[in-house]
C-alpha cells in the first residue's frame, strides 16, 4: 500500500505545482473602441459611431446612390472648434474607411497623402520619360523620310547641333535630348544626313536646334527663339564659343554693369541689337529668378533652320515633362467636417456638448447635398486638466 | 488495506484527476442551440451583469419597453430598422427598494444578416458600432440603424447595460 501512496502523492504534489502560472506584472488590458472608461472628451466611440451614422446615410444621398459610375470625392480637412486637442482627421478616416469598406466601390476618394502625391510624380514622369524616348525615335524617323533632307545628287545632308534655348526652365538638359534626337536621326537616316562636330556650325546645310516651352501665363523667358538664333548666328560670325558657360562669362560683365553696351559691342564687332539680345541672354540665365523650375508642363520644340534665311523647315513640339499632376478639379464633390463644442464647468465638473456634424458640398454650386450629425453630451465630475 | 488508507488513495485519486484535468491545452466551446437561436427576437437584451437566483435579473430591460419596430427599405435599397425604446422606469415589484434613474445610459448594436432567418443564417455583414443611448425617464428614444451593405435582409437589434 505504501508503495501506492507515495507515488501518487508525488503526482498529486507535481500536478498541482505544475499547474501554477507564473506571476508576471499586470498585463496591457484591451477594451473595445466603443467602450472609454475614462469617460471624457471626445472619445473613440464619438469617432465610431459619426462613421456608422454618416456611412450609410451618404451612401443613400441620391447624388451618390443614382450616380452612374462612382462619384470622386475630395476631403477637406475636419475643423475643430472645441476645447479638445485632438487630431480631428481621425473622424474623415474613419468615415473614409468605412465607405471603402461597405460603399462597394460608389464612392472613390482622392489621396490627400503627400508620400503617394510624391511617388504618383515619379511614377507618371518614369512613364513621360519613356513616351519621350519613343517620340525621339518616331520623330527622328520622320525627319529623315522627309524629302527635302535629302540631296538630289545622293551627297549627304549635313546637319549641325545649335544648343536648345531652356529659357528658365532648369533640371531640363535640352542639348542631351538634341543629342539623342541628333543620334536617332543618323541612325535612321543611313548616312544620307550627316552631322558636324558639336559646336561646328560653319557649313551646315540645316541647324538642329530647339526650345523649351512652358504651359505658363506668366513670362517664362525673355528671349525667344528668333533673338537666340540671332545670337547663335552672331557668334558664329564672329568666331565666339557657342556653350553655356561663355555666353554668361561674357554677358555677365555688362549684366553686372562692368562694361556698357556700347563700349563692348565696340570692342567685340558685335551688332547693338545682337548685344542686347545676348546681355538679355545672359541675364536669363545669369538670374536665379529666372532659374526657378516652374511646375508646369514643359514641352520641346524641335526645329530644323535653314541658316541663310532663318527659315524654319521642320518643326515638331512634344510634351517633354508634366507638371506635378493635382487632380482635384476630379472630384464630384467635397467632403468636409466640424467639431464644435460648448462646454461648462463648475468646481471639479464639467460638461460637454459636442456636434461632429460632416457636409458633402458640390464644388460648382457650393450646395451643401447632404449633412448629417453626431451630437453627445458628457458629464464629467473628476476634475481633469485639459490644456 | 484498510479503510481509512482506501478513502485517503481514492480522495488522492480524485484530487490528481481533477487537476490533471484542468491542465488541459484546449476545452470544448458550448455550442449554441439552433433551437433556442431561432426562438431569439429581433431585439433581445443582453443578460445583465448582476443576478441573483432569488429575485431574478437586475436588468435594464425592466425599465424599458419598445413603443414600435419596423424595418423598411429605403430609396437606395438599404435596410432601415426603426425601433422606439421608452423608459417608463421601474415596473418589477424586485425593484419596490430602488429609485428609478432619471437618464437610463443604454448600449444599442444592431447586427445585419444576410438572411431573414437572422443569426442563424450566417455570419453578420454589417455592425453598427456600440452607441450608446441616453433615455429620459417617460419619453421615447427613436433609435434608427441603416446597414450601408446590399443585400442585408435580417437583424437583430442588441441593447445592453
Amino acid at each position: 500500500m505504501k508503495k501506492l501512496y507515495m507515488p501518487l502523492a508525488a503526482a498529486t504534489l507535481g500536478g498541482v505545482f505544475g499547474c501554477v502560472s507564473p506571476q508576471v506584472s499586470q498585463p496591457p488590458v484591451e477594451i473595445h473602441p466603443d467602450t472609454e472608461p475614462l469617460n471624457t472628451g471626445i472619445q473613440s466611440a464619438d469617432v465610431r459611431s459619426l462613421a456608422s451614422k454618416i456611412c450609410p446615410e451618404l451612401l443613400a444621398t441620391p447624388e451618390i446612390a443614382e450616380a452612374p459610375g462612382p462619384v470622386v470625392v475630395k476631403v477637406a480637412p475636419f475643423k475643430n472648434t472645441s476645447r479638445f486637442f485632438i487630431d480631428s482627421s481621425i473622424f474623415m478616416k474613419r468615415l473614409r474607411l468605412e465607405l471603402n469598406q461597405f460603399g462597394g466601390g460608389r464612392v472613390r476618394f482622392q489621396s490627400e497623402n503627400e508620400r503617394v502625391a510624391k511617388a504618383s510624380t515619379q511614377v507618371l514622369r518614369q512613364r513621360q520619360e519613356e513616351k519621350v524616348r519613343a517620340y525621339l525615335k518616331d520623330l527622328a524617323k520622320r525627319i529623315a523620310a522627309n524629302p527635302q533632307f535629302t540631296n538630289k545628287d545622293g551627297s549627304p545632308v549635313k546637319m549641325a547641333v545649335a544648343p536648345v534655348l531652356g529659357v528658365n526652365i532648369v533640371n531640363m538638359n535640352g542639348d542631351s535630348f538634341a543629342a539623342m534626337l541628333r543620334a536617332e536621326i543618323a541612325m535612321a537616316s543611313n548616312g544620307r544626313i550627316q552631322f558636324l562636330m558639336p559646336g561646328v556650325m560653319e557649313g551646315a546645310d540645316y541647324w538642329l536646334t530647339g526650345q523649351f516651352i512652358p504651359e505658363s501665363m506668366k513670362k517664362e523667358g525673355i528671349v525667344n527663339l528668333a533673338n537666340y538664333i540671332d545670337i547663335i548666328d552672331d557668334r558664329i560670325r564672329t568666331g565666339k564659343p557657342l556653350d553655356t558657360a561663355s555666353i554668361i562669362a561674357e554677358g555677365s560683365s555688362s549684366y553686372n554693369g562692368t562694361a556698357t553696351a556700347v563700349g563692348a559691342t565696340a570692342q567685340a564687332g558685335t551688332s547693338a541689337v545682337v548685344y542686347e539680345k545676348e546681355r538679355m541672354l545672359s541675364q536669363m540665365l545669369h538670374d536665379p529668378a529666372f532659374r526657378e523650375n516652374p511646375d508646369v508642363n514643359k514641352h520641346l520644340d524641335m526645329m530644323i533652320v535653314r541658316p541663310n534665311d532663318k527659315l524654319t523647315v521642320f518643326e515638331d513640339m512634344f510634351l517633354l515633362d508634366m507638371k506635378t499632376p493635382d487632380v482635384s478639379g476630379r472630384a464630384n464633390y467635397i467632403l468636409s467636417g466640424e467639431i464644435s463644442g460648448m462646454s461648462q464647468r463648475r468646481g471639479g465638473a464639467s460638461s460637454d456638448y459636442l456636434l461632429i456634424s460632416v457636409q458633402l458640398n458640390d464644388p460648382e454650386t457650393q450646395e451643401i447635398v447632404y449633412e448629417g450629425a453626431h451630437e453627445v453630451k458628457r458629464l464629467t465630475q473628476t476634475g481633469v486638466v485639459y490644456r | 488495506m484498510k479503510k481509512s488508507a482506501k478513502a485517503c488513495v481514492a480522495a488522492m485519486a480524485a484530487i490528481a484527476s481533477a487537476v490533471f484535468c484542468g491542465c488541459t491545452a484546449v476545452d470544448p466551446v458550448d455550442r449554441v442551440d439552433p433551437g433556442k437561436l431561432a426562438m431569439e427576437g429581433t431585439i433581445v437584451f443582453t443578460r445583465p451583469a448582476r443576478f441573483t437566483p432569488w429575485f431574478g435579473n437586475y436588468s435594464v430591460s425592466q425599465f424599458l419597453e419598445i413603443t414600435y419596430e419596423r424595418a423598411s427599405r429605403n430609396s437606395a435599397g438599404q435596410l432601415v430598422v426603426e425601433v422606439g425604446i421608452r423608459n417608463r422606469g421601474p415596473v418589477s415589484w424586485t425593484n419596490w427598494h430602488r429609485h428609478a434613474p432619471e437618464l437610463l445610459n443604454i448600449a444599442a448594436t444592431c447586427n445585419f444578416y444576410g438572411t431573414q432567418t437572422g443569426a442563424l443564417g450566417g455570419p453578420v455583414i454589417y455592425q453598427t458600432n456600440r452607441r450608446t443611448l441616453a433615455i429620459r425617464r417617460g419619453e421615447t428614444f427613436s433609435y434608427k440603424a441603416v446597414c450601408p451593405v446590399e443585400g442585408a435582409n435580417g437583424y437583430q437589434l442588441v441593447l445592453g447595460d
